[in-house]
């Protein structure tokens, strides 16, 4: 990936936010609302391709939630190596309802169906986790 | 649309381009719409179908991917669900003035930021992009 080009984007607010990457467009936006209802920022993408797309503008981003069987050219495993080669400070998760690969570079592996609480949980403690690592090390991530 | 005290209008935004549609989604959260994002016809109208997620109007490029036409996914709606009002725009500049106006008679009957600032925005960041594809190249 290339060096981010940050740009401030016209309403940029200073939520934590996640990048969401679901194909499921009726999950996708389930998931969404009930992590914006719980005050955070969400974008979504359908895929790899636009889950990179959103991580080249340089956005601020907290977190990357991502399915794990997607289409396209990379699936959610696959997405997550490439996001902690780059970035590895930030933390990623993966959804699914099934785990097909035992090994994979991501932080945590949330199973579907997840109560929206137990979702809202696991988020804020890894957000949490990248502040504090952020502190520890000043200009990471 | 007539908006009425306590209702949360929701909004269907369709568009292929991530960043098109991440920044006005965006803009029209601002203005206290809930917005469901879709990137094609197909997901357009797996919303549309679906009562339960209760669509009161879409907002779709013209040139929005999938197996139909968003003009195609415009007269389907117009039969499936009358009630919602499927709005079309062939660029940019039209997305982002056609999100402005729903701004105006949204939630807070205003638009938050001019609709030149959103298109200028969504421009510098595709042309960010772009110019990291050409330095790959």
């Amino acid at each position: 990936m290339d060096k981010a080009v940050v740009i401030p984007g016209p309403g940029e607010s200073h939520n934590p936010v996640i990048l969401l990457v679901e194909d499921d467009v009726l999950v996708r936006f389930t998931t969404a609302d009930i992590l914006r209802e719980a005050g955070f920022d969400v974008l979504e993408a359908v895929d790899s391709s636009e889950a990179l797309a959103l991580l080249t503008t340089g956005h601020p981003l907290d977190l990357v939630l991502t399915d794990i069987r997607m289409p396209g050219h990379m699936d959610g495993v696959q997405l997550a190596s490439v996001i902690k080669n780059t970035r590895p400070n930030l933390p990623v998760a993966l959804l699914s309802s099934h785990l097909e690969s035992a090994e994979h570079q991501a932080d945590v592996f949330i199973s579907k169906p997840y109560q929206p609480d137990r979702l809202v949980e696991v988020v804020k403690r890894l957000i949490g986790a990248e502040w504090r690592s952020n502190l520890a090390i000043p200009n990471a991530s | 649309m007539a908006q009425q005290p306590g209702d949360s209008q929701r909004l269907l935004v369709v568009d292929g381009d991530v960043l098109v549609r991440h920044v006005i989604s965006d803009y029209l959260r601002t203005c206290g719409y809930i917005v469901i994002e879709a990137a094609t016809t197909d997901e357009a109208a797996t919303v549309l179908d679906d009562k339960t997620v209760g669509v009161d109007a879409a907002l779709c490029d013209a040139e929005a991917p999938g197996s139909r036409s968003a003009f195609q996914l415009r007269a389907w709606a117009l039969q499936r669900c009358p009630e919602v009002q499927v709005i079309l725009a062939g660029s940019i500049e039209a997305t982002a003035g056609k999100a402005a106006e729903l701004c105006e008679e949204g939630p807070q009957l205003r638009r938050p930021y001019d609709p030149q600032s959103v298109t200028d925005y969504i421009k510098r960041i595709i042309g960010a992009r772009e110019a990291g594809r050409l330095s790959k190249a």
